[in-house]
């Protein structure tokens, strides 16, 4: 999907007809996402497989209670036997917020782009000194989605491991 | 003409004196109603036209349950924290060299900062390269715009050493437990074992705590709290179940 998305990007870039550059920049934009969620999927898919089918809609909110609420409670348990320190708890905790806002917030937003790209054509992808836009988000910034993705999920998978959940 | 839900969104929205938006819209394809919010605008407390995580996820709850709508909150980074992160990425580049990947930043506050860099060398040995010396360089950069340093979140190839939960997991797992064999499985885990006393004087720390017991022939097992205290659950990959299949794999 990535290099899919690439591609797609570099040839909005050399068209020169407005029309063209509207088309190919939009699907690159979809791709784009996908890369993304397909990331984050693969990461649900090691947390836990059942999550793996949920929904795109619903990905950030099943992150953000659901998942953020489980890993939360299994700190909450070590720390209590003393299996683990505070201060390993306050850094797993702290770890498990930010990542966890982070990939959801990014996925709502690249989510949103996605549905304007297929299906609101009145919005085109514009241009301007930043480079190309669609919404609120540039295609320079949808080309490192997946990086975020792929980071926030480590860091994620990081601390579940180490809970000793998987 | 704005549409109905837009209409009362807003009402909802000014009602609770909410001004921290740029923008709100309704997506047709499914009737959501998008909340755009710079991320400058999100503080640790509500006030003087700023909102915070909690704010927003209570509006979002509050209006599905009074109105029955929906809305989700975009937070997107201002222009002026953009050319911040150009800026910060640039200078990693040039310090990190070669070992430099990616470079993001997220502002969770106005003035704080959480910063992900993607090194590519296992060790970065020399203080140019080590984590402190990024991090010092991240602060000093940062300070120049009045943003602290929240987070740093560094990920390499590096490998963790693992943590005591895991241990008692795996040596829950492989029962009785060879030295050699929790050794393999964390490696196999994708765990740093680290030098080659660390793990004996681990379990010994965890067995005079009475979360395990060391066996005659050397082999390590769990006592009952060690055992109720190792995460377990229904899920497929729960310590259980590992167990289970352990135990299905090994030859009598």
């Amino acid at each position: 999907m990535q290099v899919v998305g690439d591609k797609l990007s570099e040839w909005a870039y050399t068209e020169k007809e407005d029309r063209d550059v509207d088309a190919f920049g939009r699907s690159a934009f979809n791709r784009y996402y996908y890369a993304s969620y397909l990331i984050t999927r693969q990461m649900l898919t090691e947390l836990d497989s059942r999550w793996a089918r949920t929904p795109h809609l619903n990905i950030p909110n099943l992150l953000e209670k659901t998942i953020t609420g489980r890993i939360r409670k299994e700190i909450r348990r070590s720390e209590k036997v003393n299996l683990i320190t505070k201060g390993a708890a306050s850094h797993y905790r702290a770890s498990i917020n930010t990542n966890l806002f982070e990939l959801s917030n990014l996925l709502r937003r690249a989510y949103a782009v996605r549905i304007i790209a297929d299906y609101e054509p009145d919005r085109k992808v514009t241009r301007d000194a930043r480079g190309f836009s669609l919404d609120i988000e540039t295609l320079q910034a949808a080309k490192n989605w997946g990086n975020r993705v792929s980071l926030c999920a480590k860091e994620i998978l990081k601390v579940w491991k180490q809970l000793g959940i998987v | 003409m704005e549409s109905s839900k837009l209409v009362k969104v807003r009402e909802f929205l000014s009602q609770r004196h909410v001004n921290f938006l740029t923008d709100l819209r309704l997506r047709a394809s499914d009737e959501m109603v998008l909340v755009y919010v710079p991320s400058s605008q999100v503080g640790k407390n509500v006030g003087k036209g700023k909102t915070s995580k909690r704010q927003m996820a209570r509006l979002k709850k509050d209006l599905k349950k009074q109105h029955g709508l929906d809305i989700e909150f975009l937070i997107h980074k201002s222009k002026g924290e953009e050319q911040v992160v150009t800026g910060l990425c640039a200078l990693l580049g040039k310090r990190l060299g070669r070992y430099m990947g990616e470079c993001f930043a997220s502002f969770p506050e106005e003035d704080i900062a959480e910063i992900w860099v993607d090194a590519k060398q296992p060790v970065l040995s020399s203080e140019a390269l080590s984590v402190e010396g990024i991090e010092t360089a991240i602060r000093d950069y940062l300070q120049l715009f009045n943003i602290r340093l929240r987070g740093l979140h560094v990920s390499g190839p590096e490998k963790e050493l693992p943590s005591n939960v895991v241990l008692l997991r795996v040596i829950k797992i492989l029962a009785p437990a060879e030295l050699d064999e929790i050794r393999s499985k964390l490696e196999g885990d994708g765990f740093d074992v680290g030098l080659p006393k660390w793990l004996e004087g681990k379990l010994d720390i965890l067995r005079k705590e009475g979360f395990l017991l060391r066996q005659k022939d050397g082999s390590y097992v769990l006592t009952d709290v060690g055992l109720r205290l190792t995460p377990h659950g229904a899920f497929r990959s729960s310590s259980d179940i590992e167990r289970a299949l352990f135990l299905g794999r090994k030859k009598w």
